[in-house]
């Protein structure tokens, strides 16, 4: 029997083959790209989305004598019921709030002090990233062995005595411990974000800086009229990283202060890792790291909301 | 489509398929290296037969910073090897045996050895790992003869619900460290070091009055080290951390107190502790080595330590019993290392790591116990060469065992390279040993060097208060296990 095409039918018949053809095409222009972003892709799922599914999943399991069970919300249970998890908490808020303080602030009037020389530039940004370049345990135990040392040692003593100011126990004490490891941290970490500040400082045109001074504006309104706004992005990204990279403070206490004195410094990622390696119970500590996940991605969602909302005004 | 262009998309997709079975191979968990070649073997009881071809991995094996504990492993090596010709030993150097973190991942990620390092304190996650082999059927005195002369407390150590776990390679009690040269100066007795903590007390405020950043004593107090030095003090004083069944706090008592208010008193009273807290366990030891700090409670090895790695004189360092009330201690924390060996291993592979550990960590004479070899091989003290032979450990065998006094003939034999009159005041006041707390160990001593640093911190500290509160955070966190 013969068969009959009907003109529509062939007319699809054509278009799918036209349309095979040009993703066959796009394919094959593509398959180098597409042969990067597997590896890449790959590479996020095993070492990213595995480990932080795979977290999640043993927060509610419970290892015992090689046999691992279902163990509800035991781990959330006992992580919370810990004496020391709400300090954790406000002695992370504490040292993050300090450090936005110090942190956020202080790069910025580097950057733009830095910005104002004509000459020199170049070595004053190598002079500020220096640090940065040190292994953080090397500039930490520096830190806190010869400038904070907590007799009349230390050389920021010996600074105050010459002041005629009574000397400071630093990170030898529990009230002062905090705010010397947001300095140790400041000192050690604001290379970078002064180096991000210069750049955008640097796109920003000359000829609004003379309309301001043309309109008789001092250096602050020219700061706070001009150059705040300009970089407005720039500073409102890198306010959200530090934010969460704060809330993450671990090294400063680990390696300068053990958590001490009188647990003033053991911040929340520092209890994980004493639950992970020192008690011996990952499922607790990953437990407390889903936590964390959950407060710092509440944080970031309210952050970009927030933020939309005052661009959009 | 050019040749060029093929030969960029055929690298572009070697490179992803590259990168994926690389990330594949990372992500997938080795077992141990080697393996019998020939049968697997059989749990008789019975020595490993020395035809049997078996292929070992253990770690702990010294580094290539340590040269002369190296030539000395390396000798060892040789000699077993004419014992067993067919058995591979491949060792995993390490330049600390181990590190908790590190050795917590391993276990996680069950890439232990064929035999593996451990400190007594790891029973717990090594057992919960499941990677640890019963090893009750190849342990008897035909193949490690010295099992049966043990002390009691390192057989309880290295044994769980009456199965046999591990075989031991150290094993020490606390005493009192301190630099003799120090003491003369002070004008004191370096053949007498205090033995009751008011003496100490007395003695570290002489020391401290030298001046020039000299401290009397040191102490712990953060990363869970403060907490450990509280337990061997409140022992010290008659007192424990917890109940004997390990449920309850145990410290908020007068013994407590007593311990927290002589720290508090050298720091603030009398001077015999410095302003410069020492948070972690190895920011004691700098100070120690380079003669700013008189006394510190620590084990035997701290000593070999401050001479093999941070070139002190062995003869400037004394070892004494821990101080008591009225005299030495009536006990102190003891602790120790060990050997598992890993589950998943080959009954030949098993008998292999018993025979190696055996021969090198158990056998007087040989391996660590070969004192005349070890004293051959040392280098000069002070540096990385020098292997110390004559300090009072690892004190493995029970006294007077066939065992204890053959440790002790070898010895006498080899011409201690250590000044072993200087730790007499130590072995002549043996101070029996009693284990750390058995649960949440890490745990109470987190909460417990708030305590101490509060004490050696905070010149307003109330103890009463800081005692009442560290007792409600352990029964807390002990009620949660």
């Amino acid at each position: 029997m013969a068969v009959v095409i009907s003109p529509g039918r062939a007319e699809t018949r054509i278009a799918v083959r036209r349309a095979r053809g040009r993703f066959l095409r796009e394919a094959r222009r593509n398959a180098q790209a597409h042969g990067f972003l597997i590896g890449s892709v790959l590479c996020f799922a095993l070492f990213t989305w595995y480990p932080m599914i795979r977290e999640i999943v043993e927060s509610f399991q419970r290892l015992h004598y090689g046999r691992t069970t279902f163990a509800g919300l035991r781990n959330y249970r006992q992580i919370t019921a810990d004496p020391f998890f709400w300090q954790a908490w406000r002695n992370t808020l504490q040292f993050t709030g300090l450090a936005l303080l110090f942190g956020f602030a202080l790069p910025f009037a580097v950057a733009v002090v830095i910005n104002e020389f004509r000459h020199a530039q170049a070595y004053l940004r190598v002079l500020v990233y220096l640090p940065v370049m040190l292994p953080p345990v090397a500039g930490i135990l520096l830190f806190r062995n010869y400038f904070m040392d907590p007799t009349n040692a230390g050389l920021l003593n010996q600074l105050l005595h010459a002041a005629h100011l009574p000397a400071s126990q630093w990170w030898g004490a529990a009230p002062s411990a905090m705010p010397s490891l947001v300095i140790i941290s400041t000192w050690s970490n604001m290379g970078g974000a002064v180096l991000i500040y210069l750049a955008a400082l640097q796109g920003i045109p000359g000829e609004l800086y003379e309309a301001a001074e043309i309109d008789g504006a001092g250096l602050l309104k020219r700061i706070w009229h001009v150059t705040v706004p300009q970089t407005r992005t720039i500073l409102s990204l890198l306010l959200m990283l530090q934010i969460v990279a704060t809330m993450q403070m671990f090294t400063e206490s680990f390696v300068a202060t053990g958590g001490g004195p009188e647990s003033s410094t053991v911040t929340v990622v520092y209890l994980a890792y004493n639950y992970a390696f020192q008690f011996s119970n990952f499922n607790t500590a990953e437990a407390l790291g889903v936590i964390m996940f959950i407060v710092l991605g509440v944080f970031s969602v309210l952050y970009v909301r927030l933020e939309r909302r005052g661009n959009e005004a | 489509m050019s040749a060029r262009h093929k030969r960029k998309k055929v690298a572009a997709l070697a490179c992803a398929a590259a990168v994926a079975f690389g990330a594949g191979a990372c992500s997938s968990s080795g077992g141990g290296s080697g393996g019998g070649t020939g049968a697997d073997g059989v749990a008789d009881g019975k020595p490993l037969d020395p035809n049997a071809t078996v292929t070992i991995s253990i770690d702990c094996a010294p580094a290539s910073d340590q040269p002369g504990l190296q030539a000395q492993y390396n000798d060892d090596l040789a000699t077993f090897k004419v014992k067993y010709p067919h058995v591979t030993v491949n060792p995993l150097p390490k330049t600390k045996c181990e590190d908790p973190a590190t050795f917590t991942a391993m276990l996680k990620g069950h890439t232990e050895t064929n035999a593996f390092y451990a400190y007594f304190t790891d029973q717990n996650q090594v057992l919960n790992s499941g990677d640890a082999a019963d090893i009750s059927a190849y342990v008897n005195p035909q193949t490690v003869p010295g099992i049966k002369d043990l002390l009691p407390t390192v057989t309880k150590e290295i044994s769980n619900g009456g199965k046999l776990y591990a075989l031991p390679r150290l094993y020490y009690t606390t005493g009192l460290i301190y630099n003799r040269d120090l003491f003369k100066r002070a004008g004191l007795d370096p053949d007498k070091p205090p033995t009751t903590w008011a003496d100490l007390a007395a003695d570290a405020a002489k020391i401290s009055a030298l001046g020039g950043g000299i401290t009397g004593y040191e102490d712990y107090s953060g990363g869970n080290t403060g907490g450990w030095h509280f337990g061997d003090e409140i022992d010290s004083v008659g007192g424990a951390l917890t109940t004997p069944d390990g449920t309850k706090a145990a410290f908020n008592n007068a013994q407590g107190r007593q311990v927290l208010q002589n720290l508090y008193d050298m720091r603030w009273r009398t001077g015999g502790i410095g302003a410069t807290p020492v948070t972690q366990w190895a920011d004691a030891f700098p100070p120690l080595a380079s003669g700013k700090v008189g006394m510190i409670i620590g084990a035997p090895d701290v000593i070999s330590h401050l001479t093999n790695s941070l070139g002190a004189t062995p003869q400037q360092w004394g070892l004494g019993p821990m101080p008591g009330l009225s005299g030495p201690a009536p006990a102190t924390q003891d602790g120790g290392d060990l050997f598992y060996v890993k589950k998943s291993d080959t009954p030949n592979q098993i008998k292999a790591a018993i025979a190696w550990i055996n021969y090198e960590y158990m056998t007087p004479g040989q391996g660590q116990f070969n004192y005349a070899r070890n004293v051959g091989l040392s280098g000069d003290p002070g540096t990385n060469k020098f292997i110390a032979v004559g300090l009072p450990e690892p004190q493995l065998w029970a006294p007077n065992t066939a065992m204890a006094q053959a440790d002790a003939a070898a010895l006498k034999a080899a011409n201690a390279n250590m000044p072993v009159a200087n730790y007499a005041p130590y072995l002549e006041n043996p101070v029996p040993g009693v284990g750390e707390p058995p649960i949440a160990a890490q745990q109470i001593y987190a909460v417990l060097d708030n305590a101490m640093s509060a004490v050696m911190t905070n010149k307003n500290a109330n103890i009463p208060q800081l005692l009442g509160d560290a007792e409600s955070k352990v029964n807390q966190i002990l009620a949660n296990q």
